[in-house]
């Protein structure tokens, strides 16, 4: 006799199975986001070597004709830094989601093997004969 | 047909008793889960080895760039191309591209030998329906199955576009880097030398998060595939129950 709770284990989808689908959604956007992120720092930098490399480093807070040069060379060190660990955070994501599902893998694997411990005697009738 | 809460197909038995005697299959793997049994083995040893090939290239660099370092900054920055310091800096430049390739080929490979586990879970599965003496009942490939080939695809192109991408970034590195660190500091405003230098940083800025993007694509496929192997595996323990049943009844 297969119990009732087996048959409803087999044919419900696992919880996890949504968390890792969630967790590679989540680090495919970051990382996707830091790919457009350094696109648009890409344009920046190309932006600030038209100044020759005098006028860079002669950016100065207090002075109105340079101010900008120093703000974006700021963002531009600034972004870089955090860059990185952003893209690194997604990779993280995505190994957690994996890490999750392999879990899930586990969980059918028990599954499917105490479906073949109650399945397997009444299939092939070996219930009947050690009963009798 | 839906069995079981899935699109299934049923498969006909040519040869019970060939399969009973492990002679025959029931059926076999898809075209692509043949496919991907056959192309793992070469994709992994190629990726072990572009990967072992960037370490050794990267140690000679390395032997480069202390060499470089070996002389007083006012030496090494005033004259053209020291110590070869184009080369060094046009290899700096190519060189992630390529071991990155290399990681892509082997996180392929895996995604490869995932489809080939699915292969060999069809087979073992519609093997021991036959041998039960019911009706082949397999799965039609699910949503996710269809998606993992395609995304390892788009990750592999993604990877091998960065790396020519990287190469070609290598050759205006090379000119740049070729010139006196004096001359590329003093390059002004217009001048062509500035504008490569500008090129060279603001490519980079975006080449590293593109490979990302490729591995994102990878690890998607992989994740997908897994999550196609539970389905599979599911589907199994479903229908051991649902044959009980049958023969209870």
């Amino acid at each position: 006799m297969v119990s009732a709770d087996l048959k409803r284990r087999v044919n419900e989808t696992p919880r996890l199975k949504r968390l890792a689908y969630g967790l590679m959604i989540t680090g495919f956007i970051i990382i996707a986001a830091s790919f457009v992120i350094g696109i648009a720092l890409g344009l920046s930098i190309a932006d600030l070597f038209e100044n020759a490399k005098s006028v860079r480093d002669a950016a100065a807070p207090d002075d109105a004709a340079t101010r900008g040069i120093l703000s974006q060379q700021g963002t531009i060190a600034a972004t870089t830094a955090w860059l990185t660990p952003l893209k690194f955070l997604g990779l993280g994501s995505f190994l957690a989601g994996i890490t999750t599902i392999l879990y899930v893998v586990i969980q059918s694997l028990k599954l499917r093997a105490e479906s073949m411990k109650v399945s397997l005697p009444i299939i092939l009738g070996v219930e009947e004969k050690s009963a009798e | 047909m839906t069995t079981l809460g899935m699109k299934t197909v049923t498969i006909p038995v040519r040869n019970r008793e060939a399969v009973i005697a492990g002679t025959e299959n029931a059926t076999e793997m898809t075209a692509i889960q043949a496919m991907a049994t056959r192309m793992w083995r070469i994709l992994v040893p190629m990726g072990f080895m572009i990967i072992v090939i960037s370490f050794i290239i990267g140690i000679i660099n390395g032997i480069n760039i202390g060499e470089f370092f070996g002389d007083a900054k006012i030496v090494r920055e005033a004259s053209p191309n020291h110590e070869n310091f184009g080369t060094v800096q046009a290899i700096v430049t190519w060189l992630p591209g390529f071991k990155l390739f290399g990681v892509g080929l082997m996180l392929g490979g895996i995604t490869m030998i995932l489809g080939s586990i699915l292969g060999n879970l069809r087979i073992a599965g519609a093997n021991v329906q036959a041998a039960v003496g019911v009706d082949v009942i397999l799965p039609q490939t699910p949503t996710t199955g269809k998606l993992f080939p395609p995304l390892m695809f788009m990750g592999l192109m993604t990877l091998m576009a960065a790396m020519f991408i990287g190469v070609w970034l290598s050759f205006v590195s090379a000119d740049v880097y070729g010139n006196a660190i004096t001359d590329i500091n003093g390059a002004a405003a217009g001048s062509d030398l500035l504008a490569d230098t500008g090129l060279v940083h603001a490519v980079k800025a975006w080449l590293t998060p593109m490979e990302f993007l490729g591995m994102a694509f990878l690890f998607s496929a992989i994740t997908l595939a897994l999550a196609t192997i539970v389905t599979a595996l599911r589907f199994q323990a479903r229908r051991l129950v649902e044959i009980a049943e049958e023969k209870l009844s």
